[in-house]
């Protein structure tokens, strides 16, 4: 397990979005989150990623970790600058850099979009160039929140593919929080639907 | 009338005679609130950014307070650092009132609540995100102050823009902590209200002929920096 969250609760402004919630989510699988609006999917995943506390309980987190929210936030600079971010801050090799992020802009489409300043690109390519930026640098646990809320049909197939093939490696772990319920189908080792009483498993194809 | 035209010229004749003293107070000036306003950078850029993006008790106090001191009278820091730095103060012993040290400290505590003000209230409003990302892509402490200098350029450029301006151009502090000592700590603005009081106008015009020019040159570059905006958008 690589992330284990131990008795954990959330409340906004009185309002109990989960309580003592015990949940362990696996290596080497893609879980997927889905449930009704405002019942605390992203709060969960931002409490994993560090982003925000629990009221109450622990979260374990083992290895590294990186989160993309549904509006990701685009840094100053090009296309190719912001996937580069995340490895500059390893201070890898400036050539093997470079390769790395070329290949991640081919593998996501955005192809000829590489010197365009990311704050001018569409909502769907802002979406495609935060999930390279989170991928580029190979963390153990990627968080996505509604990663294909904007993108086309064709793109969506993209990704997913990117995806599963990211939880190939056993060490990776994906979790995931989407409305899509085809899309938790398609992906999803486990899916788990979130409710104030807790995070239920399910079996995607009854869904 | 014609007194004021004929003060403009002997400014001019002033300024290109190169008057040594002239000459001399201008570096004060520039030097004391060039130090001062780095200080307070130093000081008040981590300051104001960190306290903008992280949640803590009585947040909207605090703003509220630096707020309020952005827009504290010079005079009132002025007579703080002479009652500090008096004989008799807590720091008497180290006898820096009547230096441009005690200017230095001055103007500093003027322009800190500036810096960091102005750069708390960007912080507050867009360095959330930048913060966030930076932090879920492994970044350390310092990496994260990095990238949110990085991504809040032109209000961190603003801020040392806006402390510059206020500290160069403030009379009631440095007069009262500085003493205008002749050749030791007269700056522009206490040359230009002595001169007044003492009826020389082509003294004080030559040297408001400077200072409009420094402040000009403030200004313009920092509506260039900003595109013509100001940090409240």
């Amino acid at each position: 397990m690589s992330i284990e969250c131990l008795q954990i609760s959330k409340a906004y402004k009185n309002k109990s979005l989960f309580k003592d919630l015990n949940i362990a989510f696996e290596k080497g699988i893609c879980n997927c989150i889905t449930g009704e609006n405002g019942s605390g999917k992203t709060t969960l995943l931002k409490i994993v990623a560090g982003l925000e506390k629990a009221d109450f309980g622990n979260v374990r987190v083992k290895g590294t970790c990186t989160y993309s929210g549904s509006n990701p936030y685009m840094l100053r600079g090009t296309v190719m600058e912001n996937i580069l971010y995340p490895l500059t801050l390893k201070r890898q090799g400036q050539q093997s850099d470079l390769k790395k992020v070329q290949a991640m802009i081919a593998q996501l489409g955005l192809d000829g979009l590489e010197h365009r300043e990311a704050h001018s690109l569409s909502s769907g390519e802002k979406q495609k160039v935060a999930l390279g930026r989170a991928l580029v640098w190979n963390p153990d646990i990627l968080l996505l929140d509604e990663p294909t809320a904007n993108i086309d049909v064709e793109t969506i197939e993209r990704i997913e593919h990117i995806l599963l093939e990211y939880v190939k490696d056993p060490e990776h772990t994906l979790l995931l929080v989407s409305h899509d319920l085809e899309q938790a189908r398609r992906l999803s080792g486990e899916t788990w639907v979130l409710k104030t009483q807790g995070l239920s498993k399910v079996n995607p194809k009854v869904l | 009338m014609a007194y004021i035209i004929e003060g403009i010229k002997e400014a001019f004749a002033l300024l290109l005679r190169g008057d040594s003293e002239i000459y001399q107070i201008i570096l004060l000036s520039l030097l004391v609130s060039g130090i001062a306003t780095l200080l307070a950078t130093v000081v008040g850029l981590p300051l104001g950014i960190y306290t903008g993006i992280r949640k803590f008790p009585l947040k909207r106090l605090y703003g509220s307070v630096l707020f309020t001191a952005m827009g504290i009278p010079p005079v009132v820091i002025g007579l703080l650092v002479t009652i500090v730095l008096s004989r008799k103060g807590p720091l008497g012993t180290y006898e820096l009132l009547f230096t441009p040290q005690a200017m230095v400290i001055a103007q500093f505590l003027l322009v800190l609540p500036i810096v960091t003000g102005i750069l708390f209230g960007t912080a507050r409003e867009k360095g959330k995100h930048a913060y966030e990302l930076a932090k879920t892509l492994g970044a350390n402490r310092i990496e994260c102050l990095f990238l949110l200098i990085k991504e809040l350029h032109s209000s961190v450029l603003l801020a040392i823009m806006t402390g510059f301006g206020r500290a160069i151009s403030e009379v009631g502090a440095v007069m009262l902590v500085g003493g205008n000592i002749r050749g030791q700590t007269r700056v522009m603005t206490t040359f230009i209200t002595m001169n007044n009081s003492m009826g020389a106008y082509e003294k004080s015009i030559a040297m408001a002929l400077v200072l409009l020019s420094i402040s000009l040159v403030i200004n313009g570059l920092s509506h260039h920096i900003t595109g013509g905006k100001s940090y409240v958008d």
